[in-house]
């Protein structure tokens, strides 16, 4: 019953990912999210330390 | 042999003609060669196979300062626009096949145009001002190729890189999970990984005096979207769904047993755990693969 949760919530993101690919008028992917979050310090930041942590989570622990 | 019949003084900086154009060799291309105020990069000798055809086709690009429009015949020149392929140069350089591959703001707001060369050794290439019919005469199959590759020495590196991601996920996977071992060969791994980035982002920095060089080596696409009516909503989807995801966590998460409340980790544990080798060591590949572009910062496109 609770992986019907996250199966509703990986369709969701699909879906918004789908949208973003047929919609075209601004919506951003998640290419262009992470993209964005890139160009800034404290985006790369984030993105490094939250790439760490999921290195380490997965392969560590 | 077809040539531009256009009045020069007309066209702005940009491609001089359309037509048929036959290549009479390959060059070096020159800000004093080009003139008009371009600032192209110096152009390499393409590679070439049997008959002198070029075995790869490299981008260069450059920027202009106005919209670059094509001539044919006697008409006024035709603003072009992103994707279309028009015009020859024939300045003292190899012709080439200028394609309009996007447009960007550039300084104090004034908007600015890169082109895109194919390198064309020798050989006829065709090429039509597109939309205007009328003028448009097809001699033979259109042979129009606008397919930019990166070089080989770009994909030798990523090839390696990855090879070397792999023979080290297919050990770090072995490594028995909840240990110094671990930890210590994990992130040594994340440095070494965020370390060839920054090096390969050193290296992959234009030199100075290259500054109007954008989008090198692939087509660009038109990331200047003018319309941008979707992007509230787009961004307000993408935080629900992101809410959604963090919901569904902590709802799992605080909730007994794992198995029948798993959460993100227990679901990547089934495929990731310690007895799949080979799942783990792809996901290595695949993590170390991300690691090398989270920390950089991301290429100008056009």
């Amino acid at each position: 019953m609770n992986t019907v949760l996250w199966v509703v919530a990986a369709i969701a993101l699909c879906t918004t990912e789908l949208a973003s690919r047929v919609l075209k008028r601004g919506w951003p992917s998640a290419a262009a999210l992470v993209r964005g979050a890139r160009g800034h310090l404290a985006g790369r930041l984030v993105l490094g330390i939250g790439w760490i942590w999921l290195g380490w989570h997965v392969f560590a622990r | 042999m077809r040539s531009s019949k256009g009045p020069r003084s007309q066209t702005p900086p940009g491609p001089r003609g359309c037509g048929t154009t036959r290549g009479t060799g390959s060059g070096i291309a020159s800000r004093s060669q080009v003139g008009n105020g371009l600032s192209l990069v110096p152009r390499p000798k393409p590679v070439v196979g049997p008959n002198r055809r070029p075995l790869a086709r490299r981008g260069y690009f450059t920027d202009l300062p106005v919209q670059p429009s094509c001539v044919s015949g006697s008409g006024p020149p035709r603003p072009v626009t992103t994707g279309d392929t028009c015009g020859t140069y024939h300045d003292g350089w190899s012709p080439s096949v200028a394609i309009i591959v996007g447009s960007r703001d550039g300084a104090r707001g004034s908007r600015r145009y890169a082109f895109g060369f194919t390198g064309v050794a020798d050989g006829a290439e065709r090429l039509d001002c597109p939309g205007r019919r009328g003028r448009r005469r097809r001699r033979g199959p259109q042979k129009v190729n606008t397919t930019l590759v990166t070089s080989p020495l770009r994909t030798a590196v990523r090839g390696a890189i990855v090879g070397a991601l792999a023979v080290c996920g297919w050990f770090i996977a072995a490594v028995p999970p909840f240990g110094v071992e671990a930890n210590v060969v994990t992130f040594s791994a994340a440095a070494a990984i965020l370390a060839v980035s920054a090096a390969l982002a050193r290296w992959r920095r234009p030199p100075p005096g290259r500054e109007g060089e954008v989008n090198q080596g692939r087509p660009g696409r038109p990331t200047a979207a003018s319309d941008t009516s979707g992007r509230l909503p787009g961004l307000v989807a993408w935080a629900l769904a992101a809410l959604l995801i963090v919901a569904v966590e902590l709802w799992e998460l605080f909730h007994a047993p794992r198995s029948a409340y798993p959460t993100l980790s227990s679901l990547a544990n089934e495929v990731l755990g310690p007895g799949h080798r080979v799942a783990r060591a792809a996901a290595f590949v695949c993590w170390g693969a991300c690691g090398m572009v989270v920390g950089r910062r991301p290429r100008r496109r056009s």
